[in-house]
């Protein structure tokens, strides 16, 4: 019996356990798995149920949006036919039912938030949009099938396209156009970038590995050398206030739309003007901006920059290049790129011996400054790490205080309800007994 | 596009890049200019860089954008990327430093050798407040340089007083705008 008993527990457990025999226990809502491989099949059957049927899915965004493009591209295509056959020039001819619809459009598109990309899009699938969007769709299938032109041409066409579009939007205040603008750009940049970044046609590679070799051989250079307002060496040294700026110009390849470069560029010099507010309580001036750049630069080598400078400035919109902030800082970064690609010895207040020597390195620079502030960074580290330590140590502590204390807690509440049972059973026996007793006199009587 | 162009409504839009030795008060000028303030703790921006001006001329809106540029002798190499596609130039000399005003006078040649008289130029003789320390006969020698040079205008300015902070109007067609002294 206590074999058989023992098998039907076995023969239970088995059960339990997951039908894909991974060793977990199932679920009857999962029908008999455990989540993580109940969470794989019905991850399969749904890739299966989009692959067979995407034209009844709108909810799959890739496929969707690929068939849509086509559908654009046909429509984009006929109207230009139309157009040519009817019209014979390729100015649009203005459809006076169109124009209302148009209307309503650019009022919304006026509505949007500045940098609200997303919205942009979205109201671009409007149909009221459609003749923006066909020619944007129209434009970019061009571009794909000329992607072999040399890149001046490429950035020819990509501006006179700028140059067009912005027609589109003639009747809108100057601000809202650049707005617009800079959306279309993002719009038509994002998909070109994979054709025009970095062509075959120019020697933009070359010229990346060139710079980047250069910059790596002045790793020697230091801020002292440079001029650039840096905190005092005897002042407390947490780390280097220029690090924010090098994050930002780092991240400036992993965008696609020149005007996002353009922002990280901007970034960084707002942060280099916030590491030069820690050494200096005047507002910075152009020299000192310009050398902080420079040891940005050359400290953070940022990939593909000679690449990523021309791709702006060959299809980036003009007016954020040549105007404003943002080209103010575009512009310093070319400086200090051309000061880099041409740094010698007086620049750096060095005799010509000196910096051969540098460069050869055969001298090298004094560590001692640099060493010292990797120590205090590496104990700032080890602190907070014992201190994260410490935090989670007390922690336990609590959580074992509090285990403890429901232990007691209940330990008392049972031994008080084993109490009250055993007084129960108690009264029970004696009550018993004494029945039996009554019984037993009574019987007897 | 950044010539302005156009008529009716529109904002005009200029570039001005601020050209002169290191120390003669480049951005102490376009600070007090800007923001009306000297070597003042009150001074809010992080940056005198870059600085913009909005303008209203004879009912007509201007932008001015007002780069400051690195005035170092080792930056020297670095003039013509940033005075590319500027419609104005300030040139600053330091009355006190005769140095200065030479470089001024190289800036000239150079610009209208480079742009020709697509640039409007205006010297700017900064630090009158010290006067005494001034080299004789350099401000004439400014003035005839100008002259001979045309389509310029010369100022001398405090920016410690704030004396005649002058601003350089390209596109109104007279070379200099209004004044903003104050002291």
């Amino acid at each position: 019996m206590a074999a058989e008993q023992q098998r039907g527990i076995r023969v239970t457990q088995a059960e339990l356990l997951c039908k894909d025999a991974c060793g977990y226990y199932g679920n009857p809502a999962w029908q008999g798995f455990c989540s993580k491989c109940w969470r794989e099949r019905t991850r399969k059957e749904e890739a299966v149920r989009q692959e067979t049927g995407p034209h009844n899915d709108a909810g799959s965004p890739l496929t969707f949006s690929k068939f849509e493009e086509k559908k654009n591209m046909e429509k984009g295509r006929k109207v230009n036919t139309m157009r040519r056959l009817f019209w014979g020039g390729p100015s649009p001819p203005k459809r006076p039912e169109s124009s209302e619809g148009q209307a309503a459009t650019l009022k919304a598109y006026q509505s949007i938030e500045p940098g609200d990309f997303t919205s942009f899009l979205k109201l671009l699938r409007n149909p009221s949009s459609q003749r923006l969007q066909s020619r944007c769709t129209a434009f970019l299938n061009t571009m794909e099938a000329y992607h072999g032109l040399p890149v001046q041409k490429q950035s020819d066409l990509v501006q006179d396209f700028y140059q067009n579009i912005a027609v589109h939007f003639s009747s809108l205040s100057e601000v809202q156009v650049s707005q617009m603008m800079e959306h279309i750009e993002k719009l038509i940049m994002t998909r070109l970038h994979k054709w025009v970044f970095c062509h075959d046609s120019c020697d933009d590679e070359v010229k990346d590995l060139a710079l980047q070799r250069r910059i790596r051989s002045l790793n020697w250079v230091t801020p002292h050398m440079l001029r650039v307002p840096f905190p005092d060496e005897r002042a407390e040294v947490v780390s280097d206030p220029f690090l924010p700026a090098i994050t930002a110009i780092i991240e400036m390849d992993a965008k696609r739309a020149p005007q996002d470069k353009l922002t990280c560029i901007c970034k960084c010099s707002q942060n280099v003007f916030q590491a030069l507010s820690t050494s200096n309580s005047e507002p910075a001036n152009a020299d000192d901006f310009l050398s902080g750049l420079i040891y940005v630069v050359l400290k953070a080598n940022p990939p593909r920059l000679h690449s990523n400078m021309q791709y702006v400035i060959r299809f980036g919109l003009p007016h954020s290049l040549m105007a404003g902030e943002s080209g103010y800082y575009f512009t310093n970064l070319c400086c200090a790129v051309a000061f880099i690609e041409k740094l010698d010895g007086p620049a750096l207040n060095l005799s010509p011996e000196e910096f051969e020597g540098y460069m050869q390195g055969r001298r090298a620079p004094s560590k001692r400054g640099s060493e010292r502030q990797n120590m205090a960074r590496e104990t700032q580290d080890q602190l907070e790490d014992l201190k994260g330590r410490q935090e989670k140590v007390d922690q336990g502590m609590n959580a074992l205080k509090e285990q403890l204390q429901h232990w007691v807690q209940s330990v008392q509440a049972q031994i008080d309800e084993a109490d009250d049972v055993k007084d129960q059973s108690v009264l029970l026996l004696e009550g018993k007994e004494s029945n039996n007793n009554t019984c037993l006199t009574e019987t007897e009587c | 596009m950044a010539a302005g162009g156009g008529a009716g409504n529109k904002t005009y839009s200029f570039k001005v890049v601020l050209l002169g030795e290191g120390c003669v008060g480049k951005t102490s000028l376009v600070l007090r200019y800007c923001e009306n303030k000297f070597n003042d703790k009150h001074i809010t921006t992080l940056q005198a860089s870059f600085l913009t001006k909005k303008l209203n001329i004879t009912g007509k809106r201007v932008n001015l954008a007002i780069w400051d540029t690195a005035g170092q002798e080792r930056f020297h190499a670095l003039g013509p990327i940033y005075y590319r596609d500027s419609n104005g130039a300030i040139l600053v000399y330091d009355i006190t430093d005769e140095d200065s005003f030479q470089k001024v006078k190289n800036w000239v040649k150079e610009l209208r050798k480079m742009l020709g008289n697509e640039i409007c130029l205006c010297i700017v003789g900064n630090k009158v407040d010290l006067e005494k320390e001034r080299h004789d006969g350099m401000m004439e020698t400014a003035q005839a340089e100008e002259r001979a040079k045309g389509n310029g205008a010369s100022q001398s300015t405090s920016s410690r007083r704030g004396v005649q902070i002058v601003d350089d109007e390209p596109q109104a067609a007279t070379a200099a705008g209004g004044c903003c002294s104050s002291a």
